[in-house]
C-alpha cells in the first residue's frame, strides 16, 4: 500500500481505490459461496448415490429375491391343483375353473416379481455404467425366468390334455395297437387320430415356454414317422397277400409245365420270373421289418418323450436359472461394492 | 463502512486487515473446495487397491456363467437343428442364443478392461499380476467364444444333414447303399463347410469323422459300381460288415476330441486360476502396506 505518486493526493485516490476493494470483497464472498455450494453440492449427490447404491444391494435385491422365491411355489401349486381338478375327473374347462385361484395367486407372485425387478431397474438400468450393466444383465436373467414360469403356467392345460380321452386333442388315439384288424385299419385309424393331436400340439410351439415348444417340435416329428412307418407296413402287408397270390400262381404254373413236358426255355422263363419275385418279396420283406420295428420303438418311446418334459427338461431349465440368478445377484452386489468404496 | 468514512486513517489500516483476513479465508476455502471437489489425492488408496480387488472377484465369478449358457444355447439348438425343417427358425433360434453370450463376452472384456484403469495396475509389482490375470481370463472368454463356434458347427453338420446316416437309413434294405451314398454326400458337404472357423481340435474332430464316413460311402459306392449280381452281393456283405465297425471308429474320434478338449479347457481354466490367486496375494499384501503405515497413502 506504498503510495509512489505523491503528487496526488491520497485522499483523491483512496475513493477510488474503495470500489476496488468491494468489487474484490464481493467476487471473493461469491467464490467462497460457489466453492462451497459446489462441494455441498457434490458432497449431497455422493451421499444420495451412495444411499441409493446401498438401497440397491440392500432392499431393493431381498425385495426382488422374496417375490421371486414366491413365483415357483405358486407354480407348483397351480400344476397340482389342475391336475388334481383334472383327475377329479373334470373336463379342461372346469379344471381350468377348479384351479381359478392357484391361477389367479401365480399371476399375482408374478406381477409382484415384475414389479420388484421393474423397481429395481429404475434409475440403474442405464447400461454405461458397471453397475448399469450389472443390472441389466440381473433384468435379463429375471425376463426370462419369469417368461418361461409364466408359459409354464399358461401352456399346462394345453400340454397335460394332449393324451387325455376326454381332450379334443385325444393323442391316445395314436396308439391303436390291438384295436385293428388290419395293418391298413390301424394306419386309417392312426391318421384319424393323428391330424387333432398334431394340431393340438402345434399350440404348444407358440408358448413361452421352450421345453413346451421343443417337445412339440420333437412330438410332431415323432407322429409324422409313426404315419410314415404305419403307411409302409400296411403297404407291406397289401403287398404281401399279392405276393401269395404270385406264388399260387407260380405254383400251378410250373405244374402245368411239367404236366406237359414243356420246352427248356418256358421251364427257364418261370424260373427266372420267379426269381424275381423272391427278389421282391425279399425287399417288401426288410422294408417291412425297418418299418415295423420303427413303428413299435416310436410308440414305446411315446410316453417317455412326455413323460421328460417335466422330469428332464424343465428341471434342467430351472437348474439352469438357479445357477445364473444367484450368480448375476452376486455379481451386482460386488459391483455395486466397488462404486461404494471408490466413493 | 460508515465508520470508515469518518476516520479514514484509522479505518484504512482495519480495511486492510479485514481484507487481508478475507483473502485468506477466500483462500483457504477455495483450496479446501478444491481439494474436495476434485478429491483424488496423489498416489495410490486403500479404496482403489479395494476396488480393484473387488474387480478382480467380478471377473472370476463372470466366468463360472459361461458352462450354463453354454449348455443352454447347446440345448436350445440341437433341439431346433434336428426337429425343424425350415432355416429361419433354426437360424432365429441360433441368433438369439449366440447373441446372449457374444454379449456375455462383452461385458466380461469390458470389465477386464476397467481393471486396466485403476491406478493400482500402473504400480511395478501389481501390473505384472494384473498382465497375466487380464491375458489368463482374456484368454478363457475367447476360448468360450470359441466353444459356441464349435458347438454350433457340430451341431450343424452332425445333427443335421449326418444325422439320418445312423438313423433312418435300413441297412437292409434293397436302396441301402445308395440312400447312404446320397446322405454321406450330404454330410461329407455339411461337414466340410462346418470346418469354417472352428478350432483345431474340432477340425480334427471333424476330419476324423469325415475320414469314417467317407469310407463307409466309398464302400457302398463300390456296391453300387459292381454290375455282377453275385460279385455286388459279396461287396454288399462286405459293406455291411464293415458297418459294424462305424460306432467303434466315431467312439475314438469323439474320444479323442473330447480328451484334447478336456485338456485345454484344464490348462486354460488351471492357468487363469493361478493368474487369479497371484493377483489376489499381491493386492492383498498392497493392503498390508497401508495397514502398517497407518491408515495414510504411501
Amino acid at each position: 500500500m506504498t503510495n509512489e505518486n505523491p503528487g496526488i493526493t491520497p485522499a483523491a485516490a483512496r475513493p477510488r481505490r474503495r470500489p476496488v476493494i468491494l468489487v474484490a470483497s464481493i467476487v471473493l464472498a461469491v467464490l467462497v459461496i460457489a466453492i462451497g455450494a459446489v462441494v455441498a453440492v457434490n458432497n449431497f449427490a455422493g451421499q444420495q448415490k451412495s444411499e441409493s447404491l446401498s438401497a440397491l444391494k440392500g432392499d431393493r435385491l431381498n425385495a426382488l429375491g422374496d417375490a421371486r422365491g414366491k413365483v415357483q411355489p405358486a407354480a407348483n401349486a397351480y400344476l397340482a391343483a389342475y391336475k388334481k381338478a383334472r383327475n377329479a375327473p373334470a373336463s379342461r374347462d372346469q379344471a381350468q375353473k377348479d384351479s381359478q385361484k392357484e391361477k389367479e395367486e401365480f399371476q399375482q407372485a408374478s406381477n409382484s416379481a415384475r414389479s420388484a425387478l421393474q423397481e429395481l431397474k429404475s434409475g440403474n438400468g442405464s447400461g454405461d455404467t458397471p453397475v448399469g450393466v450389472a443390472v441389466q444383465q440381473l433384468v435379463e436373467s429375471h425376463e426370462d425366468y419369469f417368461d418361461y414360469m409364466e408359459g409354464l403356467v399358461e401352456s399346462y392345460p394345453q400340454f397335460e390334455g394332449l393324451f387325455r380321452g376326454d381332450d379334443a386333442a385325444g393323442c391316445n388315439g395314436l396308439f391303436v395297437g390291438s384295436k385293428a384288424a388290419s395293418l391298413r385299419e390301424r394306419q386309417t385309424l392312426l391318421a384319424q387320430a393323428a391330424a387333432p393331436c398334431r394340431k393340438a400340439a402345434s399350440e404348444l410351439l407358440q408358448s413361452k415356454n421352450n421345453a413346451y415348444v421343443e417337445f412339440a417340435r420333437s412330438f410332431n416329428n415323432k407322429v409324422a414317422e409313426l404315419e410314415e412307418r404305419a403307411e409302409v407296413t400296411a403297404k407291406g402287408e397289401e403287398n404281401y397277400a399279392e405276393f401269395v397270390r404270385l406264388k399260387d400262381d407260380f405254383v400251378k404254373r410250373a405244374d402245368d409245365a411239367e404236366a406237359r413236358n414243356a420246352p427248356d426255355a418256358e421251364v427257364q422263363k418261370i424260373a427266372d420270373d420267379a426269381k424275381a419275385v423272391n427278389a421282391q418279396i425279399r425287399a417288401n420283406r426288410s422294408e417291412f421289418d425297418f418299418a415295423a420295428k420303427r413303428y413299435l420303438a416310436g410308440v414305446k418311446e411315446m410316453p417317455s418323450l412326455v413323460e421328460n418334459v417335466f422330469a428332464k427338461e424343465i428341471s434342467a431349465d430351472i437348474k439352469h436359472f438357479d445357477s445364473v440368478i444367484p450368480a448375476r445377484e452376486q455379481i451386482l452386489k460386488d459391483t455395486i461394492d466397488v462404486e461404494l468404496t471408490a466413493n | 463502512m460508515e465508520e470508515t468514512s469518518k476516520e479514514s486513517g484509522r479505518g484504512s489500516s482495519r480495511r486492510t486487515g479485514i481484507i487481508v483476513v478475507a483473502v485468506v479465508i477466500a483462500l483457504v476455502a477455495g483450496g479446501f473446495g478444491a481439494w474436495f471437489a476434485f478429491f483424488r489425492p496423489s498416489g495410490v488408496q486403500r479404496a482403489d487397491v479395494e476396488s480393484l480387488d473387488k474387480q478382480r472377484g467380478i471377473v472370476d465369478r463372470s466366468m463360472n456363467l459361461y458352462d450354463p449358457l453354454l449348455e443352454e444355447f447347446t440345448a436350445r439348438y440341437t433341439n431346433v437343428v434336428a426337429e425343424e425343417e425350415g432355416d429361419q427358425q433354426k437360424e432365429q433360434v441360433f441368433n438369439q442364443e449366440s447373441d446372449l453370450i457374444k454379449r456375455e463376452s462383452d461385458v466380461n472384456t469390458g470389465r477386464l478392461d476397467a481393471m486396466a484403469h485403476s491406478p493400482v495396475t500402473q504400480e511395478a509389482e501389481i501390473a505384472e499380476a494384473f498382465r497375466r490375470f487380464k491375458e489368463h481370463y482374456g484368454a478363457v472368454i475367447a476360448y468360450n467364444d470359441q466353444r459356441l463356434i464349435n458347438t454350433a458347427n457340430i451341431t450343424r453338420s452332425m445333427g443335421g444333414p449326418c444325422a439320418p446316416l445312423h438313423k433312418d437309413l435300413n441297412v437292409s434294405g434293397e436302396n441301402y447303399a445308395q440312400e447312404y451314398v446320397e446322405t454321406a454326400d450330404s454330410c461329407l458337404l455339411a461337414l466340410a463347410s462346418a470346418k469354417d472357423k472352428a478350432d483345431a481340435d474340432t477340425v480334427q474332430l471333424l476330419e476324423g469323422i469325415e475320414g469314417v464316413v467317407r469310407g463307409q460311402r466309398d464302400k457302398q459306392q463300390e456296391v453300387l459300381d459292381t454290375t455282377d449280381d453275385l460279385a455286388r452281393l459279396a461287396k454288399r456283405t462286405t459293406a455291411g460288415v464293415a458297418m459294424l465297425d462305424i460306432n467303434d471308429a466315431l467312439d475314438k474320434v469323439r474320444t479323442t476330441y473330447e480328451d484334447a478338449v478336456k485338456a485345454s479347457s484344464t490348462k486354460l481354466v488351471d492357468d487363469a486360476n493361478a493368474s487369479n490367486a497371484e493377483l489376489e496375494r499381491v493386492l492383498k499384501s498392497r493392503l498390508d502396506q497401508f495397514g502398517a503405515a497407518g491408515q495414510e497413502g504411501k
